[in-house]
């Protein structure tokens, strides 16, 4: 069965063909991360336009690329929640006509869940149960998964989201948006011990988790370091440190000043950033008593990350590890092809009236955790 | 052109969608309130085209009021519209919102064609201001003389005739502001139907005799104002 997915839940726009959840034919993806940047983060309007603009051509592309016509899909799946509500309506009423004019059935999928998909589109022996760990710029949460749509979350960010608290802590250095590409680049070769950034409270059970308060050590450091930390106008979406003698910067993304040990300071953040979602991970598999583990989301294209998180893993009564593949950690199509596949299979088929959740998350987070 | 037209309206409270066959309205459904298109539009579309007897593929054109109007709601339209135009490989035009307005206003029974006076459909643009256009009498019916503007209520009267006609979604807001000794303000209620976008792209295509002809391109939506968001660059140069 060929599934079409449909992605458009934040600032990138894919489209994939995939066969019986499994087999990619073809995955286009349209990043906006450069359109975003020289805002300094997404602006939704201007992510909308993009997505309106983009959706079909990707389409067209994906059909060109696996050598089907519009008319071989079998269904349509779309991401419907959660996400920005502009964004989500986009795909989702591109979805709609489309299943619509092909007389095909439309399939809505979560984006939390499809994330964790990932992770079996690359690895059809992966079994469940296991934990999952969602790591990305809107999400840092633990379930415990048993089949594709069924999770319960076993803990999760009290404030930030990891990928959230690298884009600040990017914005902060300087070295540039999206922050986790940036910071990993800059840490090469960067002493992780440099800085000893606090790993925050683990709680009684070591469920706890939070970034907050690491983006504040960071911004401690700079300022023991004599800079000047300026609010930025406009929502103080930016904030960037500056060397007390340099002028008023035009850009906030300018590089600081040299004598800022940029790579002790990002390998230390990132360190402490992976330690904390390491023990929390650990925690979640003993609470659970489950010895398999799923890392995914955009965070989890991390490298230090996967390698630490690897490695403890093995350490505790050898768990299992598995990671999203690299190309399907960020927002992509294909995890969204694939679990509509699955619950296409056992029926879950959306109506034409289908409608987005933004906020799913939010219910889901008051919701029984395991 | 004579053949059938899908149209939707999407830019305001309410909306739905229209079959239009041989300039009559055949058709037209609409969602159950405000805020509804992103779930409602679809199963709208699919009902018009089964009361009007008509199958996925049969439209010749898909018609999109394509603004000025709500950003989500346009959004949903134009999305909807611009997918379905790939998928039926069919052409889609955007009506312009104020057309499709006069269109509607001007049909109503208890309007007087012969008191030829200029017609003002407003919107409310938020920010104090209204978006509109003007439009004219001309030989049994009414041109836009201008393009879209953005106009505080108060200095409207100051571009339009004497006893020029306002009416529209954006009267009630500024009831008050509007200047009633120079212009005539329709205070009723109006809420555009789907089935006047689909006449106003009938009359917009009078001059095509074959659908093949209508330009395939994306059809742009007409916003109340661009992006408000600055840029990084924008934001330095304020300092």
């Amino acid at each position: 069965m060929l599934v079409l997915g449909i992605e458009t839940s934040c600032d990138d726009t894919a489209v994939a063909l995939v066969e019986n959840g499994q087999k990619i034919l073809a995955g286009g993806r349209a990043s906006q991360e450069k359109i975003h940047a020289q805002y300094g983060g997404i602006v939704p309007e201007v992510a909308c336009r993009v997505h309106y603009e983009t959706l079909m051509p990707l389409v067209q592309k994906v059909c060109t690329d696996s050598g089907k016509q519009l008319s071989d899909i079998d269904a349509v799946a779309v991401t419907n929640q959660p996400g920005l509500v502009g964004s989500l309506y986009v795909g989702l009423s591109s979805a709609k006509a489309l299943a619509w004019a092909l007389g095909k059935p439309l399939v809505t999928v979560d984006h939390i869940e499809a994330h964790i998909y990932a992770a079996h589109l690359h690895d059809p022996e992966l079994d469940y149960p296991h934990v999952s760990v969602v790591v990305s710029g809107g999400h840092t949460d633990i379930f415990l998964s048993t089949g594709p749509t069924e999770h319960k979350l076993i803990t999760r960010t009290l404030d930030d989201a990891a990928g959230e608290c690298f884009d600040k802590v990017a914005a902060l250095l300087g070295i540039g948006y999206p922050g986790g590409p940036a910071v990993q680049m800059t840490s090469l070769g960067g002493d992780r011990e440099a800085i000893k950034f606090p790993r925050g409270e683990a709680g009684p059970d070591g469920l706890q988790l939070s970034f907050s308060g690491l983006k504040t050590a960071v911004l401690n450091d700079l300022r023991k370091r004599g800079f000047v930390i300026e609010a930025q106008r406009n929502a103080g979406r930016l904030i960037t440190a500056r060397a007390p003698e340099t002028p008023v910067p035009k850009s906030e993304t300018r590089t600081l000043s040299v004598k800022l040990p940029l790579a002790d300071i990002a390998a230390s953040f990132q360190e402490a950033a992976v330690d904390i979602l390491v023990r929390a991970t650990l925690a979640a598999t003993r609470k659970v008593r489950c010895r398999a583990v799923v890392l995914c989301g955009g965070v989890a294209a991390n490298k230090r990350l996967r390698e630490v998180m690897a490695a403890a893993c093995k350490a505790q009564k050898n768990t299992g590890f598995h990671a999203a593949p690299l190309n399907l950690c960020t927002d992509n199509a294909e995890m969204i092809a694939g679990l509509g596949f699955h619950k296409l299979v056992i029926g879950q088929i959306a109506s034409l009236d289908a409608d987005v959740l933004p906020n799913k998350d939010e219910k889901r987070q008051k919701a029984e955790t395991a | 052109m004579d053949g059938i037209i899908l149209a939707i309206e999407s830019s305001g409270d309410g909306g739905g969608a229209a079959v239009l066959r041989g300039g009559e309205v055949e058709s037209q459904v609409e969602v159950s309130g405000p805020r509804r298109h992103g779930s409602e539009l679809m199963p709208c579309i699919d009902k018009a085209c089964l009361d009007a007897a008509i199958n996925r593929g049969d439209m010749d054109v898909i018609a999109v009021n394509c603004g000025p109007g709500s950003y989500t709601g346009l959004r949903i339209g134009l999305a909807t519209a611009a997918t379905l135009g790939f998928a039926l490989d069919k052409p889609v035009v955007g009506v312009p919102c104020f057309d499709a307005m006069v269109l509607q206003y001007v049909m109503a029974d208890d309007f007087d064609v012969e008191l030829k006076r200029e017609l003002w459909p407003v919107l409310d643009a938020r920010r104090d201001e209204v978006m509109t256009a003007r439009f004219e009498y001309d030989n049994g019916v009414f041109t836009r003389a201008t393009g879209d503007m953005l106009v505080p209520p108060e200095t409207l009267h100051e571009q339009a005739a004497r006893q020029a006609i306002v009416f529209g979604g954006g009267v009630a807001p500024y009831a008050a502001k509007f200047n009633k000794d120079h212009l005539h303000v329709d205070e009723g209620e109006f809420g555009l139907k789907p089935g006047s976008v689909a006449l106003a792209a009938y009359r917009q295509l009078a001059d095509i005799d074959d659908a093949g002809k209508i330009e395939r391109k994306l059809v742009q939506p007409r916003y109340f104002r661009r992006v408000l968001a600055k840029t990084i660059e924008e934001r330095a140069g304020e300092v």
